[in-house]
């Protein structure tokens, strides 16, 4: 079954994605704010009465939930009204917690080691409030993570690829992906590493590549690649702005 | 193209609306930090309450902001505090009214709780109590010579930011070669971002972000 990303152009040319599929949106630059493409989908899919989990990975909760403020995603709203739910790994990490509901913290300690068992118990445990609340029937399902890069600043390279390695593994034998629906994921990776990137570049079932430059009119230009997608020849290319409130395509 | 006195303009706006703004010099030879330097004279000339934050050895901030002109003296300790972040991972003691430090024991954890209590004793004592204030990061990019792992307590100290009881707004500068990595945070929470570099033995500064949201 193919869904909309919410990204015109994706749904133009690929008409869609797979549901259940890894989108990765590789940030080259974080000049072309290739972070914009996913706030873009999770503003989308929260405003269609959808699903979506969260995974704040390196930055403050705090400091996501205002740049999501401004682009105009009410984070507190869609908490309250259940269809959004976060993971605050950096909050649990560095033990920056707040009370409000439908918000995760991972028990202490945390390594990557342990990481991928503590995310499948919070994943299951807010699975289940969703298929009590009957939240699953008639609604798409979205996992966003910003930033898988954030990673290896907090683990180092190697042992980042190592997990990312293991979780297929780990999560197509865990209950969480069996008793209760999976979701469609969205990934932003920001640089350009050469351990853990190329990795996810063969995972995922979707690369969206975004990259700006300087032009001689001092003017910047951002463009987003489909670098990988099913069925695809060739890599469509797109010019797109950033405003305040949302991506624009051109 | 937008020439300083308009890139000044621009900026002013961004900061009025308790923005962020971001200026990004990708070579040293650019100096596109002394901008925000210049924008921060206006605040502590005009007495607004300024927090100017330095990761740079104290006396290299001194002599630029005289260079420049900017007449701090009478306002130190007042209404402008200069948070000596290098003294403090280096243990120098301040020498001037108005200058703080942290002592004692410091890694990249104490550091970014002792700053937070810091900040939040330093406004308990302030006087009228403030509603804003503005805040200059004055080359952030030396958090890379002072901490283990830079890109944790940049954004941890984002967070603190945050939890200040005022409206805040701020004006960071960084030298990207000095630091890499963290344009990535710049950009994503930055109202504006303007990068400074070199063409053609030319100086350019550019508007990057938030330029298309001018009216």
């Amino acid at each position: 079954m193919s869904l909309k990303l919410g990204l015109k152009p994706v749904d133009r040319v690929l008409g869609g994605v797979k549901e259940r599929s890894l989108i990765l949106i590789h940030e080259a630059d974080p000049r072309s704010l290739g972070k914009s493409l996913a706030l873009q989908v999770m503003k989308e899919k929260l405003e269609s009465d959808n699903l979506v989990g969260y995974f704040n990975i390196g930055l403050p909760l705090s400091t996501f939930t205002a740049v999501a403020e401004r682009f105009g995603i009410d984070i507190e709203r869609h908490l309250r009204e259940n269809r959004l739910m976060i993971v605050d790994t950096f909050g649990s990490l560095y033990n920056l917690r707040r009370g409000t509901g439908n918000v995760w913290y991972l028990s202490q300690p945390i390594s990557l080691e342990t990481l991928n068992d503590k995310y499948l118990e919070v994943i299951g445990a807010h699975k289940e409030k969703w298929k009590r609340l009957n939240m699953f029937e008639g609604r798409e399902l979205w996992g966003i993570a910003i930033s898988i890069s954030d990673y290896l600043h907090m683990f180092g390279p190697q042992k980042t690829q190592r997990y990312l390695e293991m979780i297929d593994l780990q999560r197509a034998k865990s209950d969480v992906y069996k008793k209760y629906p999976a979701g469609t994921n969205v990934w932003v990776y920001s640089g350009n590493d050469v351990v853990v990137l190329p990795l996810i570049y063969r995972k995922a079932s979707y690369v969206l590549k975004t990259e700006s430059r300087i032009t001689g009119e001092e003017r910047v230009v951002r463009t987003m690649k489909i670098m990988k997608a099913p069925d695809l020849d060739g890599i469509p290319t797109f010019e797109y702005i950033v405003r305040r409130n949302g991506v624009e395509f051109l | 193209m937008r020439d300083r006195e308009q890139l000044l303009t621009l900026i002013r706006n961004v900061l009025n609306s308790n923005g962020i703004v971001s200026i990004i010099d990708q070579d040293m030879a650019s100096f596109g930090y002394l901008l925000g330097l210049e924008v921060a004279a206006e605040y502590i000339e005009s007495g607004s309450y300024t927090w100017l934050v330095s990761y740079e050895p104290l006396q290299s901030l001194l002599r630029d902001m005289g260079r420049l002109g900017i007449e701090y003296e009478e306002h130190l300790g007042k209404t402008l505090f200069i948070f000596d972040a290098f003294g403090s991972m280096k243990g120098i003691e301040p020498e001037m009214d108005g200058v703080l430090t942290l002592r004692g024991y410091l890694d990249d954890n104490v550091f970014v709780l002792k700053y937070g209590r810091l900040v939040s004793e330093l406004i308990e004592t302030l006087e009228p109590r403030p509603e804003s204030a503005i805040v200059v990061g004055h080359l952030e990019s030396g958090i890379c010579r002072l901490f283990q792992n830079p890109l944790k307590v940049q954004r941890r100290l984002w967070n603190l930011f945050l939890e200040v009881p005022l409206r805040l707004s701020a004006v960071k500068t960084y030298l990207l070669p000095e630091c890499p990595g963290m344009d990535d945070l710049a950009y994503f929470y930055s109202d504006l971002v303007i990068e400074s570099f070199l063409e053609n033995d030319e100086r350019k500064l550019v508007v990057t972000k938030g330029g298309e949201d001018e009216p």
